[in-house]
């Protein structure tokens, strides 16, 4: 806060002394109106920050000026002494009170009923007509700004500022001069020294010019400080920007704003500002609802929008959160669909988080009509655009009811960055630190070679990436061997080094490279828009040897190398590949566990997706271990997992039955398969299914749901939006076995139904009820299954038999009857036959 | 009133004036870094005392393709950015003051950079300015397949 207020002191000062000079300038220029307005603008901007800052003496005084000014400046009348005399003694006061704020810290307790007197005095005389007739008599009035000035009864003595409240205040172009300047001194400094270098000396040896580097160095150090402002800067408009939106939605929205105090490039605010006034408007227009529905559901009338941003590294996290209805997941498929970005199977079973990401493509508006505020022109596509091209991501929250988060993810500066420097046949191009997650050489144990179907990808330590090389992508010719000379008798690839890239979101591509020179600090001149249009490139630099140098989008390059990988690494595109698959009810994932030589499976219709969590990411909270994945907790099923330290990744699937989530921890994923247990799982070993054979070893069968119950806990109530409504399933207990209990009942409460136990079927009351009957003999008429328990399920008339471990067929056929009950039921209820 | 003086140079067969105002500097042309994948007409990087020009091939920008190997550039700024566009001859700075519309049977490439030519000792001079030269490179096609 002090940062704030300092700055608003600054302002307020310079502010006052310009105004004042301007006011009396038309005093003496009557004709020349067009400071008037700029006067009435800086006292009015003067009374909104006081009144943020919460010093209502300043804010009450110019709130006296302002309605004075806006008199002279409506009515056209000529200037008056008597009111610039009130008009400047009321700016004296808000000088002096600015100036005790800046010595204490905060407004000085006191009255300033004279000088408002005067100014309200002459808006009076505006309102009675004639402004000559009314106007207190100058006897009256003259000696009263002088005493007004004078009097500072409150005891405030004019004090100096504080010298570390001082500041310049420098138009934006001059520090953009200074920087560009700076920058081109380095360069110029690069360019002596590759002409030192070309007469044979050694730069590094000159005294002189070593001491000339430091100096740059620090020079760009500091002017880069000069570059970076508070985030308040862009918080600032933004309470005025709600307020109005809100009034204008008839909508009650209060804004909370924190970490102002980080500070960041101008240039990426300014590239912020239109993304976060769009997401900020896209909040209050179709993210909040009308203070009547929010008391409706038991919400404080008030909506809150926090916008808050910290800085972790060099990079920036500016995240808006509102608590509004969350994204209308329904209509952004439709409309998805409606684009052709989807298809209705493929929508059926996307994942909430995918649903989402939604938002980002182009033409989607979640609006059910484009209304004034939001909904017209852009829409998010253009604001993840706009935040990619800073090299930043976005990434988006939603739950139902509850609100969305938005986190924008940028770089703290523009202008400099660290860079890998490759060469690629005599070309030096730059990959930005900060999308790199490791190089290792092509030749290295841990790096394979895979080739399938055409595309090209690599195993790093069990992971498989999508493998992309530099020089096929950008149609060069690889240097020749020969050319190169010593490098004859080594093996090409062997000397190639992998680029492993972090792309937004969760996915990586490796990035085959002939060489990598070296880590070097580059200032980044923007590119002219036609070299962007190649999409491949997001800036150029001149480093030390004076040749142009070219900053690699890794982004752009996924996109031409595959417009699909860049969205899903290729293990995780074969998941969601199988996800889509009507098949997808019988394949399982096969995987090895860390700490296990066992391998396990589970369902892939449990799979939500793959992640790679940094080690950073997850927790130990009592017994238990969570990793936070964007905004949300996420349980670890914990089977001894030993986190590892630093910023090492563990491969984790995320396991969801649609309304609870968990991670499992995995060493190696092996294969997605059709898998039928051999076996069925003993009642004690409660974690799993059955065990079957692959590939001559033994696979685990895991029940994703007992594991969902163990992790994850119960569905708290409200996060579960069941499909139907809560149905009671009876199930007929048998004696001596608590498998009902333990396996059927978690899975019948997981897909959102109430399991009650009886002991016989004719204990069941309702005709219309569900009642599971487990059957004691094992039936033999499942093809080439064997020998399995099954099932009876019960309703009405109807009896239809399913194998006890299917739990698809199980829910769908308890969703089928539900279904038919609704056409069935109306015209004749049936009668329960008997059971 | 505008300035009449302009920059005299050939591309191709094409005499052309560039607005003196609008030329920071003439010069020879150095080493080139290539731009993979950047349209066709981007020659590709120079860098001129420090500073980073995109390096246009004007005889693609306007459709000429002359074979002659350009041996000079022109340094121009368009909207902050630094541009070296290529020529085959720089004659001088001459003052052009009657200025008459281009004819219509002008080729397809120069429809697009000249609205205005005059007639200096009956040498045709087509009056082109620099950012018209960058928007048409902008729109030949790019490498990419």
């Amino acid at each position: 806060m002090d940062d704030l207020l300092r700055e608003f002191v600054g302002e307020s000062l310079d502010m006052m002394e310009a105004v004042a000079s301007d006011l009396v300038a038309w005093e003496q220029n009557p004709s020349d109106r067009s400071g008037l307005d700029q006067i009435f603008r800086t006292i009015h901007t003067v009374k909104g920050s006081s009144s943020f800052f919460d010093l209502p003496r300043v804010t009450a005084i110019a709130h006296g000026a302002e309605e004075l000014l806006d008199a002279l400046r409506t009515r056209k009348c000529e200037p008056d002494h008597t009111l610039i005399a009130s008009i400047l003694a009321a700016f004296d006061r808000i000088r002096l009170l600015v100036n005790a704020i800046a010595n204490d810290g905060a407004e000085p307790v006191g009255d300033d009923a004279d000088v408002i007197a005067l100014l309200l005095a002459g808006v009076r005389s505006f309102d009675h007509g004639a402004k000559q007739l009314s106007v207190p008599s100058d006897e009256d009035l003259l000696p009263l700004p002088e005493q007004a000035t004078g009097a500072i009864a409150d005891g405030i003595a004019t004090r100096e500022v504080p010298a570390e409240w001082r500041s310049v205040r420098v138009p934006l172009e001059l520090l953009d001069e200074v920087m560009n300047g700076a920058s081109d001194l380095v360069l110029a400094r690069n360019e002596v020294a590759a002409a030192l270098r070309a007469e044979g000396l050694d730069p590094v040896n000159i005294a002189p010019f070593e001491r000339l580097s430091g100096l740059l160095g620090s020079l760009r150090g500091s002017v880069s400080k000069m570059r970076m402002v508070p985030l308040r800067q862009m918080f600032a408009p933004l309470p005025r920007l709600v307020r109005q939106l809100s009034a204008e939605l008839n909508k009650q929205v209060r804004l909370v704003t924190d970490g102002g105090e980080v500070e960041i490039d101008r240039e990426v605010i300014e590239a912020l500002r239109d993304p976060i006034i769009h997401v900020l408007r896209n909040a209050i227009d179709h993210g909040i609802e009308p203070p009547a529905d929010r008391a409706s559901i038991g919400k404080a009338a008030t909506a809150t929008i926090r916008i808050s941003g910290r800085q972790v590294g060099n990079r920036i996290f500016i995240c808006i959160e509102d608590d509004g209805a969350g994204l209308a997941e329904q209509g952004l498929i439709k409309r998805a669909i409606a684009a052709g970005h989807l298809t209705a199977e493929r929508a059926a079973r996307l994942s909430s988080d995918a649903i989402n990401e939604l938002v980002f493509l182009p033409g989607l508006s979640t609006a059910e009509a484009v209304t004034g505020i939001s909904g017209r022109g852009v829409g998010m596509d253009v604001v993840k655009a706009n935040v990619e091209k800073l090299g930043g991501a976005i990434r988006i929250n939603s739950s139902a009811g509850a609100g969305v988060s938005i986190v924008f993810d940028v770089p703290m500066t523009l202008t400099i960055i660290s860079a890998l420097a490759i060469d690629i046949a005599g070309c030096e191009y730059a990959v930005p630190r900060s999308a790199v997650e490791e190089v290792l050489l092509m030749s290295s144990d841990s790096v394979q070679r895979v080739k399938s179907g055409g595309a090209q990808m690599v195993r790093v330590r069990g992971r498989l990436l999508p493998l992309v090389v530099i020089e096929d992508l950008l149609g060069i010719e690889p240097a020749k061997p020969s050319e190169t000379g010593d490098t004859n008798d080594t093996n090409d690839t062997n000397d190639r080094a992998l680029v492993l890239c972090r792309l937004s979101g969760m996915v990586s591509i490796a990035l085959e490279v002939p060489d990598i020179r070296d880590h070097a600090e580059l200032v980044i001149k923007p590119l002219p828009p036609i070299l962007l249009a190649a999409g491949l490139y997001n800036g150029f630099s001149l480093p030390d040897n004076g040749r142009p140098m070219l900053v690699l989008d890794v982004e752009g390059i996924a996109r031409r190398a595959n417009a699909n990988c860049a969205l899903e690494d290729a293990l995780e595109s074969q998941i969601a590949d199988a996800i889509d698959d009507c098949q997808a009810a019988d394949k399982w994932l096969c995987f090895q566990t860390i700490g296990s030589a066992n391998i396990s499976a589970v369902p892939m219709a449990s799979i939500d997706r793959l992640v790679d969590l940094p080690a950073s990411q997850i927790h130990r909270a009592g017994q238990r271990l969570v990793a936070s994945i964007g905004e949300t907790l996420i349980p670890i099923h914990d089977d001894g997992l030993i986190i590892p330290s630093g910023d090492s990744r563990i491969r984790m699937i995320i396991l969801s039955d649609g309304a609870r989530k968990m991670l499992l921890p995995v060493r190696n994923v092996l294969e997605i398969t059709a898998l039928k247990p051999e076996m069925l799982a003993s009642v004690d070993d409660d974690m799993l299914i059955g065990l079957t054979m692959f590939d001559g070893d033994i696979v685990e069968m895991l029940d994703v749901y007992r594991l969902l119950g163990q992790a994850a806990g119960p569905i708290s109530a409200g996060k579960l939006t069941p499909a139907l409504p809560q149905r009671v399933i009876w199930i007929v207990e048998q004696n001596g076995s608590s498998w009902a209990r333990s396996f059927l009942m978690p899975s019948l409460a997981a897909a959102g139904y109430a399991v009650q136990f009886t002991n016989s079927a004719a204990q069941v009351s309702d005709p219309d009820a569900i009642v599971i009957i487990p059957c004691d003999e094992a039936h033999q008429d499942v093809g080439d299954i064997g020998n399995v328990a099954m099932l009876e399920l019960h309703r009405g008339n109807k009896v239809r038999t399913i194998a006890a471990y299917d739990r698809s067929s199980l829910i769908a056929a308890l969703q089928d009857d539900a279904d038919q009950n609704v056409v069935a039921a109306k015209p004749s209820p049936r009668k329960r036959k008997g059971a | 009133m505008e300035n009449t003086l302009f920059l005299v140079c050939r591309i191709g067969e094409t005499w052309l004036g560039l607005p003196a105002t609008k030329v920071e500097a003439v010069v020879t042309l150095g080493d080139v870094v290539a731009v993979p994948h950047a349209p066709d007409a981007v020659w590709g990087l120079v860098s001129i005392r420090s500073r980073l020009l995109t390096l246009i091939d004007s005889s693609i920008a306007s459709g000429t393709h002359s074979d002659g190997t350009a041996s000079y550039m022109v340094i121009v700024s368009v909207d902050g950015h630094g541009y070296g566009l290529t020529l085959d001859e720089v004659d001088d700075v001459v003052d052009l003051t009657s200025l008459q519309p281009v004819p219509g049977n002008l080729g397809f490439g120069w429809r697009l950079l000249a609205d205005q030519m005059a007639d200096q000792f009956g040498r045709i001079i087509l009056i082109v300015e620099p950012s018209r030269i960058i928007e048409a490179a902008q729109s030949s096609k790019s490498l990419a397949a």
